[in-house]
């Protein structure tokens, strides 16, 4: 196992996997920043080198000057974070240098104090939190998104969970998108470099409808719909305090993942968990043909009554109806060992015209992740998601997949590997063992 | 016939009230004194019995809402804010009561407030600087920095105070929410600068 395998294999047991710890990563100004900067600067200069076996010095230090400029742009919180979780969707462009240095920032957006909270108040509801509220708590008792949570009461006594934005993030997005795509100009010679073009609009589509409350808030609501009569509790909405900036819901009492297993649960309130959890993934993937992202610890409350709380609706991505029905025979064909229904669905999702085009070390490497994907799937009767080898299988073929930097690929397929990993994680940490393969085929029969 | 004060108020009054629509309006650089004595029914002399130019008239303006603001800033505080906190409020507060005044107050500040002199070359300008930066020196003696008037504190305070409102003024974002976090960003830095709790980034150090 290299060094780096260990790292990610470590962070999987203690944390979460490297991707979503981007959602968090901030800077700006930071040593740490520049010295991300040059590494990504050097690994995109030893993409360029490698395959045109010429240098551009020129465009080097100018590459390597903007990135640092981008790196001191520190009131523009958005850009470093939103960059980073860019670059951890586009494992193609995320050299294994920028893995590790990204990983060891850890960096936390420092939290906005209460004035500029009640600017943001001010600006989006016309009121004082403490004017509109019956009690507002000036300290947030949680990241979020873009943003923070803070706990708060209505008049008629209800609890509630405020989520506000830091101000200007969507905007710097926009802007820091457009910096990034000259950025990566001085890849404009690397093979299937128009096929990156196409990875960050989508992202930028993605995370810009992140920034967009009011987007989260109607797909919450999607959820509570569907997941009305199970033991997934969507929180309610509070649309009249609710904005673009602002998103009120009902405050769910319960323990994160962490503080969950730090009560050293047993194996089957583990494996009930568990199941909620994937039952949240499988059941929004298939119900309403939307990837979630965003499943890490945070977004999840373990309440004492057993029911599992769902909260954090901001990172999602729909597939279209033509997608949808790729992704569904694709996997049938996975399920069925059909060779040939799968060479057509490679074939479709490396955009090309016929299997012979395929590149071999790709299809190679996308086989082997697939079997990984489905294994779970497979296996009759409980899957022991707690066995390291299976997790390190993982995070060696991400790595193997970073290495080889193959960009000719759906762009759906950044967020439904994001999705996948977060979940194994996720089940990794539980060290649980159920039923996973009737949980997935009931869902698949259901909804296709 | 001798003009009472309080006549001599309520045509200030009115002055400032229609200098307030027509900029509003038509824009500062458009509006004349011309316009703004017809506008109240007073001859273009007598404009000039009041305010010695259009830039003094918008600079009154200017003044006077900093002052709601100081007043808003006052209402709103707790007292518990610490340092960044307690100057982020200030100006948010007397941004949001400047709020009329954005897309003319470069102009009027640049004659008003000049930032080339040590002392304005407008009375009204330098009061209201006074009045602004003797609130910053009570935040900051708050916090146990007692700092005179005329420190280099106060000078660098000043030129991050006149870069947010140069970028407030031109903020095309939604709400103005660009200008917010530059104004806590600015802030942090500042504070961090006179807690002596300042590292110069590398990338500003030149080695060439």
């Amino acid at each position: 196992m290299n060094s780096l395998t260990e790292s990610i294999l470590s962070r999987v047991q203690t944390r979460k996997i490297p991707s979503s710890s981007f959602v968090r990563t901030w800077t700006l100004g930071s040593s740490h920043a520049k010295i991300a900067a040059r590494y990504f600067s050097y690994a995109i200069q030893k993409h360029f080198v490698e395959d045109e076996k010429k240098k551009d010095l020129y465009s080097h230090f100018q590459l390597q000057s903007a990135l640092q400029l981008l790196g001191t742009m520190g009131y523009l919180r958005g850009a470093i974070m939103k960059i980073g979780q860019l670059i951890a969707n586009l494992p193609q462009i995320m050299p294994g240098e920028l893995i590790e240095i990204f990983e060891s920032l850890q960096f936390e957006a420092p939290p906005m104090h209460y004035s500029l909270i009640r600017e943001v108040f001010l600006d989006e509801l016309g009121r004082d939190p403490e004017e509109i509220f019956a009690s507002f708590e000036k300290n947030a008792f949680a990241a979020a998104s873009l943003g923070q949570v803070h706990r708060a009461k209505l008049h008629n006594g209800k609890e509630v969970a405020v989520k506000v934005q830091y101000p200007n993030i969507a905007e710097t997005i926009e802007a820091d998108i457009k910096i990034l795509s000259v950025l990566l100009q001085t890849m404009r010679f690397k093979k299937d470099f128009q096929y990156l073009g196409a990875h960050v609009q989508d992202a930028k589509s993605v995370f810009l409808n992140e920034v967009d409350y009011l987007s989260e808030a109607a797909f919450m609501e999607k959820n509570r719909k569907i997941f009305t009569d199970s033991k997934i509790v969507v929180p309610r909405l509070y649309p009249e305090f609710t904005t673009t900036r602002v998103l009120t819901m009902e405050y769910l009492p319960g323990k994160h993942l962490q503080s969950f297993l730090a009560t050293n649960p047993p194996l089957s309130r583990r494996n009930h968990f568990a199941e909620l959890i994937s039952y949240s993934f499988v059941h929004s993937w298939f119900s309403l043909r939307t990837v979630y992202a965003d499943l890490h610890p945070g977004n999840f409350v373990l309440m004492q009554d057993g029911r599992l709380g769902f909260i954090d609706f901001g990172c999602y991505r729909q597939f279209d109806v033509e997608r949808w029905k790729l992704q569904v025979d694709g996997e049938l064909a996975m399920f069925q060992d059909d060779r040939d229904a799968l060479k057509f669905y490679l074939t479709r999702l490396a955009m090309r015209e016929t299997s012979a085009d395929l590149d071999p070390e790709w299809v190679d490497l996308f086989m082997r992740q697939l079997r990984w994907v489905i294994a779970p799937v497979l296996k009759t009767g409980p899957f022991d998601f707690s066995r390291t080898e299976y997790v390190k299988q993982g995070a060696d073929l991400l790595m193997e997949s970073v290495r080889q930097g193959h960009v000719r690929i759906d762009p759906f397929y950044n967020w439904s590997n994001r999705a996948l990993l977060g979940h194994r994680s996720l089940m990794y940490r539980l060290r649980c063992k159920f039923d996973y393969s009737s949980l997935y085929l009931t869902e698949m029969k259901q909804f296709t | 016939m001798r003009i009472t004060q309080e006549a001599k108020e309520k045509t200030r009054k009115s002055i400032l009230e229609a200098a307030e629509i027509l900029f509003a309006k038509q824009g500062f650089e458009k509006t004349t004194t011309r316009d703004i004595s017809a506008s109240c029914g007073i001859a273009k002399g007598t404009l000039f019995n009041y305010f010695k130019s259009k830039e003094t008239l918008a600079m009154t303006l200017v003044a006077q809402a900093m002052e709601s603001g100081r007043k808003m800033f006052e209402r709103r505080r707790t007292g518990k804010e610490i340092l960044v906190e307690e100057l982020f409020l200030f100006i948010a507060s007397e941004l949001r009561a400047l709020k009329t005044f954005r897309t003319y107050i470069g102009p009027v500040l640049a004659s008003g407030m000049s930032i080339f002199s040590k002392e304005s070359i407008c009375p009204e300008g330098e009061e209201a600087r006074r009045n602004h930066l003797k609130t910053i020196g009570k935040i900051l003696a708050n916090h146990g920095f007692e700092i005179e008037y005329n420190s280099i504190v106060i000078t660098l305070y000043w030129s991050l105070y006149l870069g947010i409102l140069a970028h407030w003024s031109k903020d095309k974002t939604p709400k103005q929410s660009e200008t917010l976090a530059l104004i806590d960003y600015s802030m942090h830095t500042f504070a961090n600068t006179i807690s002596s709790n300042t590292v110069v980034p590398e990338a500003f150090i030149c080695n060439e």
